[in-house]
């Protein structure tokens, strides 16, 4: 994973350290990394489309100028998109290009292969359809009318492969499918590819490659586009982007924009329906649900409206149960934190959840929570403890106190969860409980040897 | 706890690798959202000289919610109160995903040279910064030099 992360710092150490602005430039200001399918704000900034939605979730303005700034006012950016893409390819070989001499180089293709493969799904997908197609090779038949080009030797990339390039050895004849304009191998349109093509277009079907569905919806595909388009001769790799690029002129398919919901005025069976109709999973609480549809909405609105090559819904959905993973929000994420600091357990874990189920309603058990959460008072006790007899003994020369009110204090420092219905979480309930046992502290100075128990939020991992 | 986001690692490396003059965040070994910080007194101001420790922590939404930030060291200063909690904007409703946590360093470093009184966490010492500015100053002077001289 390390290996994937480069930074515009990359540039300083080489012959050209203006390439450390040009990098900064091309990445989104939000996660820091290379922009991914880049939208437009009206305000004239550029971000993730993925990373601007969810910031304008938490608060609508522009994370740069601070504008006012609607989802959708959000354009997508089909150029920066390419270029970016274009700039990612060949970073590690200008990279390894422009190196100071007395460096030494560090490892080639091994490096940019791991990089390319982490680009994004999309270019890992098309690697294997291209590999599918090289691979598949039945028949023979000679077909007149491909022209053939010889590809360019690879330096004119800088130096290292790619792992596309790296599949055909330098020399492999490319030729242009008369059909699709598409550049492959010259043998693989004699096998196989002109066949399919043929059959494709039989069949009516359109091209198999991407299926692109953009709002800029045209029934026809321009002409000047297709000319442009079967106009560049650079060998597979080198005309990818700009074609990538035009084609996203070219739009068979249009989808709706899901909507926002409002959640007020929906039921959980409501919301429930509303998911199971998309296809989506309907467990959970109806925090979970809403959060679910939230990421669900903002993946497809980007996806259909922002990027220049779609993928279907089915990876959608892979991504959206990823994203579920990694925010664990099955498990009531609020809470959770809390309920991992007492009970290492499976079964105390459980009586946690269902305390807290309870926690509003009178069938709440106090005997029980106070069972589970023995351990932990018993600690805050005995911490209050040791702070009230150090502040007893500085006492006890003026005053002779008895037990009794330092006792009484003690009880207080026990949660009781009734009095916390108005704060409701447990979380809070137990801050209440810690910031009892600190208040004696507090009024000394933070210093830096009560950090560890001082703030609660800080220490939890 | 959620994974450990991309943007985290970059901003640690480079915050070790190439870190900003008179500022040091080092991620705490159990939990890598927590910094230990120490900040130097910007010269010419009252806190010149003093390095104040500071606990910094990366919320699970960052960087879509601001990181929370806490003077560990003493300080006499308008906008930051007895618990070590700061009042800056970029903390609070100025916050933007576009920030960092350099940024947010900077900030607090440049809100030690220009402490604003008119609008204050600790009252009090708001009052007397307002009273009379100069002994004020000379306070946040002999505090830094009581706490945030490092110990030799």
């Amino acid at each position: 994973m390390n290996g994937s992360i480069t930074d515009p710092t990359d540039f300083r150490e080489t012959e050209l350290p203006l390439f450390s602005q040009l990098d900064s430039l091309l990445r989104c200001h939000i996660c820091k990394d290379f922009l991914k399918v880049p939208v437009l704000t009206p305000c004239g900034h550029t971000f993730c489309s993925i990373c601007i939605r969810e910031a304008i979730n938490k608060s609508a303005k522009c994370p740069l100028c601070l504008n006012e700034l609607r989802e959708s006012g959000l354009r997508g950016d089909f150029l920066t998109g390419e270029v970016v893409n274009c700039y990612q390819n060949l970073r590690q070989p200008l990279l390894e290009r422009i190196q100071k001499v007395e460096e030494p180089t560090v490892a080639g293709s091994e490096t940019s292969l791991i990089e390319i493969e982490s680009d994004g799904d999309r270019e890992r997908i098309s690697d294997i359809e291209e590999d599918f197609q090289i691979l598949a090779t039945n028949e023979r038949k000679r077909l007149p009318g491909i022209k053939k080009i010889t590809k360019r030797p690879a330096s004119r990339k800088g130096g290292s492969k790619s792992n596309i390039e790296s599949m055909f050895k330098s020399g492999v004849e490319m030729g242009e499918c008369p059909i699709c304009n598409e550049f492959f191998p010259v043998k693989t349109i004699e096998r196989t590819h002109m066949d399919e093509c043929l059959t494709r277009q039989a069949l009516g079907k359109p091209k198999p490659k991407r299926s692109v569905k953009t709002p800029f919806q045209t029934s026809n595909r321009p002409s000047s586009v297709d000319s442009i388009a079967s106009n560049l001769k650079y060998g597979e790799n080198g005309a990818q982007h700009l074609k990538n690029y035009l084609e996203s002129a070219v739009n068979d398919e249009k989808r709706l924009r899901l909507p926002k919901l409002d959640y007020n005025t929906l039921s959980l069976s409501q919301l429930k329906q509303k998911l199971g109709s998309l296809g989506l999973p309907s467990f959970g609480s109806k925090q979970s649900l809403m959060a679910r549809y939230n990421h669900y909405e903002m993946l497809w609105n980007s996806n259909f409206f922002d990027s220049s090559s779609p993928v279907n819904e089915n990876e959608l959905k892979r991504q959206l149960l990823s994203w579920e993973a990694s925010n664990n929000l099955n498990s009531n994420n609020n809470n959770n934190t809390i309920g991992k600091m007492i009970t290492k357990n499976k079964d105390g874990e459980r009586t946690y959840q269902k305390l807290l189920f309870d926690f509003k309603s009178d069938k709440f058990k106090r005997k029980s929570w106070i069972r589970l959460f023995r351990r932990m008072f018993q600690t805050l006790i005995k911490e209050a403890k040791s702070k009230m007899q150090d502040k007893a003994t500085e006492e006890r020369d003026s005053d002779k106190r008895s037990d009794a009110p330092v006792s009484e204090d003690y009880q207080t420092l026990i949660p009781q969860p009734e009095s916390n219905v108005a704060s409701s979480t447990a979380v809070l309930a137990l801050e209440d409980a810690q910031s009892a046992v600190k208040t004696p502290l507090d009024t000394e100075t933070p210093s830096i040897e009560s950090k560890s128990g001082q703030n609660p939020d800080m220490n939890i991992s | 706890m959620a994974s450990l986001p991309k943007r985290i690692i970059k901003e640690t490396e480079r915050l070790i690798t190439d870190p900003v003059p008179g500022i040091t965040a080092e991620p705490h070994d159990d939990n890598l959202r927590y910094f230990e910080v120490t900040v130097e007194g910007p010269v010419g101001s009252p806190y010149e000289n003093g390095i104040f420790q500071l606990e910094l922590y990366l919320p699970d939404d960052y960087p879509m919610e601001a990181p929370k930030v806490r003077f560990l060291t003493k300080i006499y200063h308008p906008n930051i109160d007895r618990l070590g909690r700061i009042c800056l904007d970029v903390l609070k409703t100025n916050w933007s995903p576009a920030l960092q946590i350099r940024t947010v360093l900077l900030s607090i470093q440049a809100l030690l040279a220009s402490p604003n009184p008119n609008d204050p966490l600790a009252n009090d010492v708001a009052e007397d910064w307002i009273k009379d500015e100069e002994a004020a100053k000379q306070t946040a002077k002999k505090w830094s030099k009581l706490y945030a001289t490092p110990k030799q």
